[in-house]
């Protein structure tokens, strides 16, 4: 794209920013040729603004000497979103990280992009708030790339996901102009242009500001895990429990593959001799949690559960989710790197989905164990990559 | 492994799912998306990118297939129908758009045209009618997937009493009786109840689109997680129809809920505050209390038997445990305020509450209908500028309703009083808000939007890509 010559660019771009926002040196830049995920791509440099007026300045640089610019926040995502795969300037917002505004009579959270999802959950918690996009690493994950990427999470069956929660976005535009679009209000008479740089992957516009609305925090919870000889009668519990009207916060399927390996790592006390695991959250006020859970205690009954274990304290709520929330970890010990496979079905269609996933793989000598949001039909199949050097993994 | 990826996400596709959840596209599935798009649709996605992001600065190689593949030639157009047409698929609504648009002519789209004032305003230059009068019916009726597939055209009471049948329904209200489903998308009228539910932005999961360049895209996939790539869905939502004709709309079902019941409240003036501004703030303050509120609104003038001026209404709907404990808090918080007159109303719906108010008070030639949206916590200050105009325009004695949840304001003005009402919308302006007429036609002194969105320009840059002449429904929104 560009005609500079590396050099000649990125003794350009030094002149775009204080020498402190700037990474040019290739042994520094190495941290950024890839994401979370397989694919590579290393960049030329990495400008870290402080400011809209900072991603302003770049964006003209970049337009005027047309070098690509990718966004990136905390890198966790999995598709190779913040590579710099031809080259050109990660834009890291790792000092754009600031709550602006917080209406906490309104419910509403002004943000700078490199927040993290663990930032924004104790910021607003402790007043009784709730943002609940949660994906799994949301310790390190920043708004910014959960904006773009339309982050989900656990919770997302119940409450949705990033994109039902962003009400406006400050953004500038490959021009340099900076545009804000929706706000903290509702339904703006204007196009939904919000929808489209929500989950863009940061092809459309660089955001620098983001409005949320949030929810109130859920007074209560309660956390079943029930276990099934298969992942079959799972599902079929999944599908009894949203026929009777009830909508649990949380419904995660863990196959008995994934949790052998949990265990062996968490020592979480998953029911490893069972062919799948459900791990089932409802919330609201105390009072109705127990008639919920009461509910679908006879559903899971009459669905042949094999167990189902109540969590009574927080304690044993944490070490139900701990085997869940442990999988990179615990994968990361059978084998140096994992393929995730992320796909959405209707959620009827999971268990005869999962059967012939398991054919697909079976059929390439790979090794798969799955975990997934059941109650939304996202599955996460992770496929181990036993040699990263021998298998032509990292290309489609 | 990569082909392994490729026939698991083949197998999504096959059971109309989506190539990805919440990982996005990036480079690892940018090649997989023609499995799941047809080139019109891919070629709608490029659009997109191209008006944001011409030379492609931002991210480039992302999402988008390396190859992308080359739309079919559309057909001849043949040659133009009556000026008014009713298609009953999408492809007989792309070839009659490709008609008119090649014989020049001007098309209005329209529902029930319950909100006519809008979507076909007296227009000599519209001279095509295309109605979705005969895009009926529900198609699929996925009950264990929460999801319905039914004809734009639908009247949404009409869907409602049939899901009823099924314990279920979709969480979308309009005040007018015969209004579509795919009008009351397009428009993006939203009822109280999307504090419980979302808005009808997130209810949407999937949209049939004939779009004003004559071809036909399917937008999202009826699974929650429902766009890979740009979200084209939402795009439609709110856009008045200038975008395209939708033909049918895939929206989230619910479970109905267990129980309904509201507390309303007659609020007078106390020692410190007029009645207005004591039921505001009351309502402000039952805010942090909402987890299964449907509704939290403060109205003027509806309570019947009450002799307080506003009445305020907190709606909840769900468990019966989470439902009275939520009424009890409430009841408590207005007890220690000092409200005395509190009534408990079994099965009574919110969001009818404020649909009786925009209903019954609805436009006509000698008032319009206001909508103004501002954050929440600016109600005060925007009810503030309000009031002190109220007093200026005596003639406005009509009901009015806060839908406080969801900082929103609808009154009625009289239409020989619009001029004043711009300090009221430069008010709202001014909060970081807007002021509107939705179902206004405006003329020369009155813009019914005025709001000069910052996204414009990309706006028009859009409309005209996929509309280059104009004809699609001219002057139906600000676009």
């Amino acid at each position: 794209m560009t005609t500079l010559d590396k050099d000649a660019m990125r003794r350009s771009l030094a002149g775009v920013l204080p020498a402190n926002q700037i990474v040019t040196d290739p042994i520094s830049l190495i941290t950024y040729n890839r994401d979370a995920g397989l694919d590579p791509g290393m960049p030329d440099g990495v400008a870290i603004p402080t400011s809209t007026e900072d991603v302003v300045r770049l964006v003209q640089w970049a337009s005027k000497a047309q070098v690509p610019l990718v966004a990136r926040g905390a890198g966790t995502g999995l598709s190779g979103g913040a590579v710099a795969e031809h080259g050109g300037v990660i834009v890291q917002f790792s000092r754009m990280q600031h709550i602006l505004a917080f209406d906490q009579r309104g419910g509403s959270l002004m943000v700078q992009p490199g927040i993290t999802n663990q930032q924004i959950d104790s910021a607003v918690k402790a007043h009784g708030w709730y943002y609940p996009p949660d994906p799994s690493s949301g310790r390190a994950a920043s708004l910014g790339g959960n904006i773009a990427e339309n982050s989900g999470g656990p919770h997302c069956f119940k409450y949705g996901v990033t994109t039902n929660y962003v009400t406006g976005l400050q953004a500038v535009l490959a021009t340099g102009k900076v545009v804000h679009v929706g706000g903290r209000a509702l339904d703006y008479p204007e196009y939904d242009l919000v929808a489209l740089l929500t989950g863009s992957e940061g092809t459309l516009a660089i955001i620098t500001e983001a409005s949320l609305r949030l929810i109130r925090n859920p007074p209560a919870v309660k956390t079943a895990l029930a276990s099934f000889n298969s992942v079959e009668a799972a599902s079929q519990a999944v599908s009894r429990i949203i026929a009777a009207g009830l909508v649990p916060a949380t419904m995660e399927m863990m196959d008995q593959r994934f949790m052998r390996v949990i265990e062996d790592y968490a020592h979480a006390g998953l029911p490893i001799n069972a062919g799948a695991a459900l791990i089932i959250e409802v919330d609201g006020y105390p009072a109705s949690l127990d008639p919920q859970m009461a509910e679908i205690e006879v559903i899971l009954r009459e669905t042949n559960a094999i167990e189902q274990r109540f969590a009574k304290d927080e304690e044993e709520r944490a070490r139900i989710w701990l085997g869940r929330k442990s999988a990179a970890g615990a994968m990361a010990r059978l084998a140096p790197a994992y393929y995730l496979v992320d796909g959405t079905v209707p959620r009827s269609k999971l268990a005869a989905v999962l059967s012939d996933v398991s054919a697909i793989c079976d059929n390439h000598e790979l090794r798969v164990v799955y975990v997934f949001h059941a109650g939304d039909g996202n599955l996460h199949p992770l496929i181990l990559i036993e040699d990263p050097k021998t298998k032509n993994w990292c290309s489609v | 492994m990569i082909d392994a990826g490729r026939l698991i996400v083949e197998r999504c596709v096959a059971e109309d799912g989506s190539i990805t959840g919440e990982h996005g596209v990036g480079i690892e599935k940018r090649e997989f998306m023609p499995l799941m798009y047809s080139a019109d649709e891919l070629q709608a996605m490029q659009d997109i990118k191209e008006v944001f992001d011409p030379a492609y600065l931002f991210n480039p190689h992302k999402i988008l297939p390396t190859r992308m593949p080359t739309p079919e030639p559309l057909p001849e157009p043949g040659a133009p129908l009556t000026s008014t047409f009713a298609p009953v698929h999408a492809a007989e609504a792309a070839e009659a758009i490709r008609a008119w648009v090649a014989a020049g002519k001007s098309i209005r789209v329209a529902g029930a045209s319950t909100k006519s004032r809008v979507l076909t305003p007296s227009n000599p230059q519209a001279d095509a009618l295309l109605l979705t009068a005969n895009l009926k019916g529900i198609s699929t009726l996925a009950r264990d997937d929460l999801y319905v597939t039914v004809g734009a055209g639908t009247p949404l009471n009409d869907l409602q009493e049939e899901l009823a049948q099924h314990q279920m329904f979709v969480p979308l209200v309009a005040p007018w009786a015969a209004a579509t489903v795919g009008g009351t998308v397009a428009s993006n009228f939203n009822a109280p109840l999307r504090i419980r539910y979302g808005a009808i932005r997130d209810n949407l999961l999937s949209t049939t689109v004939a779009l004003p360049n004559g071809r036909v895209i399917r937008a999202g996939r009826p699974v929650v997680k429902n766009v890979a790539g740009y979200d084209l869905p939402r795009l439609f939502v709110g856009s008045h129809g200038t975008l395209g004709l939708l033909t049918d709309v895939t929206l989230k079902l619910a479970p109905l809920p267990r129980m309904r019941a509201s507390l309303i409240a007659g609020i007078d003036n106390d020692h410190d505050h007029t009645a207005s501004d004591r039921a505001l703030r009351l309502g402000l303050e039952l805010q942090r209390l909402r987890l299964v509120c449907s509704a939290l609104l403060v109205c003027k003038g509806t309570y019947v038997g009450s002799e307080a001026p506003y009445a305020l209404v907190y709606a909840v709907e769900g468990l019966p445990e989470d439902a009275n404990e939520e009424l009890a808090q409430v009841q408590r918080v207005l007890e220690v305020h000092g409200v005395e007159e509190i009534d408990r109303l079994e099965e009574m719906d919110g969001s009818g509450v404020w649909a009786n108010i925009v209903r019954n008070s609805g436009s006509t030639d000698a008032t319009t209908l206001f909508r103004i949206g501002v954050p929440p916590g600016e109600l005060l200050n925007m009810h503030a500028s309000i009031a002190s105009t109220f007093l200026e325009l005596s003639q406005v004695p009509k009901p009015f309703v806060f839908d406080i949840a969801s900082g929103l304001l609808y009154f009625h003005v009289p239409t020989d009083s619009l001029a004043e009402i711009e300090r009221v919308r430069a008010k709202a302006l001014a909060l970081g808000g807007y002021g509107c007429a939705p179902l206004h036609a405006g003329s020369t002194t009155f813009d019914p939007w005025g709001y000069q969105s910052e996204g414009m320009d990309l706006m028009l840059i859009l409309k005209a890509r996929w509309d280059g002449t104009g004809l699609f429904n001219p002057g139906a929104f600000v676009v």
